[in-house]
């Protein structure tokens, strides 16, 4: 059983990456973290179930708190960087990368 | 609380007053003045009253998160104690020589902060305090390229944060991973040092879990394959932090290298020496090389830093008394006149705006006390008699005979390549024809003085009476090297 929830949140995190690496508007890119984090939560639970040991659930919860929390702050940060440029495509922030 | 922590939790908290209070630039200049001079004070008390007969001292010990074993516990020692004292050093000196120079808050606060990290990442006896200190001091580091660097920063920033936090996030899987192994033998988690010494592992997982760690030290310090975002780094950035990046930092990781690996996995270490032994020698020399090519003077600086950390690391990796002591004084002496250096450049590039080494000349026959004491501190990092640079060269080269001719040989090069790249630099920088850039050079002021010349008196001072300052390393450097004993006679 633990083999299967271990391949979901495989296929879950991998679905995330590529979602973060290869679209570029910021929204879709914040969902692709959100994937990758409940990709682990999953793998958390899944192996404290199998292990019997509760700690690691409750640390899921402590990361669903801080997911909501996150998703507060990201909302009014698309909100700022909407009104900076009017479009929220990630290749305008590139201010820290680019060789400039 | 007392003294370790008081020198550890007084700057961040300071810093983060003078964050959430936002208080005229006048304000925070004499908070910043008042804490490190305060740090100070209690940095030369804790020098007088350290015994040089007992190994760990002033020891504390507070549970934290003690379901999992990670603790409070905080200690000094022979070698980080120099490391405190030049950190406790240099930070009020960068003040007295910049403070007409730069009128942002943020400037400040941040270079309280990032002392508060590194001492006490030097300090912390507890791999996750530990590593909390080390993410700590990354942090202000990136905050002071991105905001008050040159040309480029932001890329620089941004390729300077993530090639250490990749180093750092392998050193945390590291520690978790031997503290899982310590649940595993001994029946409950402990990230403390002194209960994960009893670990025993096999050889393959303890050379993966010391290349965890070593990756983490070996991209701070750099040493050789690590080293591309060196110069660019320390051309961008800040005079306040290239002082903190070259003599703190990168003497932090070489430090690291000693009190976690050599402790936890000595026979590891030991087994991997040679290899390390190599790349240092190689890094010393080539980097040696870089630096005479260089034009521009910070890069310049940058590599005879980065040649002169691959002679501290051979020091530690020759394992013997002598590379042991050497190196640690080493780490003081090459911290102390680095500093001043990157502070001269500082102040070089306010006055004639010229950072390539041709556009500047001349500059002795304007101003002599500038280049007095320039000149002094490019002799100490040379390593000439009479300064700490040489005591301190002359020690780790003694080991490297002791270890191997060949190796002595190769380590005695550090002294003609220093002089090669050093002497270059002087001649075209000092002499020769003034400059459209020089020509109006002034001489260095009072504060600059009041800045500089204990720095000078320091170097001096280390170099003709090193048997003060010897004596309160070598009884750690022995003990510790009847641990080696041990596995010498294997």
């Amino acid at each position: 059983m633990l083999k299967a929830y271990m391949v979901l949140s495989i296929i879950l995190f991998s679905i995330g990456v590529v979602g973060l690496v290869s679209r570029r508007n910021i929204i879709v890119m914040y969902m692709s973290v959100e994937l990758l984090l409940n990709a682990v939560n999953l793998s958390l639970i899944a192996i404290s179930a199998d292990l019997a040991d509760s700690s690691a659930q409750v640390i899921s919860l402590v990361i669903i708190a801080i997911a909501a929390s996150e998703a507060a702050l990201f909302m009014s940060l698309f909100v700022v960087l909407f009104r900076n440029r009017a479009s929220l495509d990630a290749n305008l922030f590139d201010m820290l990368g680019s060789k400039k | 609380m007392s003294t370790l922590s008081i020198i550890i939790f007084l700057p961040i908290i300071a810093a983060l007053f003078l964050f959430f209070t936002r208080p005229s630039i006048a304000i925070v200049k004499t908070v910043y003045m008042i804490v490190t001079l305060s740090v100070l004070y209690l940095a030369v008390g804790l020098y007088i009253d350290f015994d040089p007969a007992k190994s760990m001292q002033f020891i504390e010990y507070h549970p934290w998160i003690s379901e999992y074993g990670i603790n409070y516990h905080v200690g000094v020692d022979g070698v980080s104690l120099g490391i405190v004292m030049m950190n406790a050093i240099i930070m009020p000196l960068v003040t007295l020589a910049l403070h007409k120079l730069r009128d942002k808050n943020g400037y400040w606060i941040n270079l309280l902060f990032v002392q508060g990290g590194i001492m006490g990442a030097v300090l912390s006896l507890d791999l996750m305090l530990f590593y909390l200190f080390w993410e700590l001091m990354l942090l202000p580091i990136f905050f002071m390229l991105g905001l008050f660097g040159y040309a480029k920063k932001n890329y620089v920033a941004m390729k300077f944060n993530m090639y250490t936090i990749f180093g750092s996030l392998m050193m945390l899987i590291a520690i978790l991973y031997i503290a899982v192994q310590y649940k595993e033998q001994f029946g409950s988690y402990s990230f403390d040092l002194d209960e994960l010494k009893k670990l025993t592992l096999s050889t393959r997982e303890s050379l993966l879990v010391f290349s965890g760690f070593m990756l983490a030290f070996a991209i701070k310090i750099p040493i050789f394959p690590f080293h591309t975002w060196l110069s660019d780094t320390y051309r961008s950035a800040p005079t306040g932090i290239v002082i903190v990046m070259s003599a703190l930092m990168a003497k932090l990781g070489v430090y690291a290298i000693w009190r976690f690996l050599f402790t936890l996995f000595n026979e590891t270490s030991h087994a991997v020496a040679p290899f390390f032994i190599g790349i240092g020698l190689f890094g010393l020399i080539y980097f040696g090389f870089s630096a005479m090519t260089q034009t521009h003077i910070k890069r310049m600086f940058a590599f005879s830093s980065a040649s002169h950390l691959s002679l501290i690391v051979v020091g530690f990796f020759i394992y013997d008394v002598y590379g042991l002591i050497g190196s640690s004084y080493l780490i003081v002496a090459h911290a102390l006149s680095s500093a001043a250096l990157f502070l001269m450049v500082g102040i070089m590039f306010e006055r004639t705006r010229a950072y390539r080494i041709d556009d500047l000349g001349g500059i002795a026959r304007v101003a002599p006390k500038f280049a007095l004491l320039f000149v002094f501190f490019s002799l100490s990092i040379v390593g000439v008699p009479f300064t700490a640079g040489f005591v301190a060269e002359v020690l780790i080269i003694l080991g490297a005979f002791k270890y191997n001719i060949y190796i002595g040989l190769l380590t005695t090069t550090t002294i003609l390549i220093a002089m090669l790249f050093m002497f270059k630099t002087v001649s075209k920088v000092l002499y020769g024809e003034l400059s459209e850039a020089t020509k109006d050079f002034k001489d260095l002021r009072l504060h600059e003085l009041v800045a500089l010349v204990p720095l000078a008196l320091l170097i001096l001072a280390m170099g003709i009476f090193p048997n003060y300052f010897i004596k309160k390393i070598e009884p750690t450097a022995e003990s510790y090297s009847q641990k080696i004993g041990v596995i010498y006679n294997d």
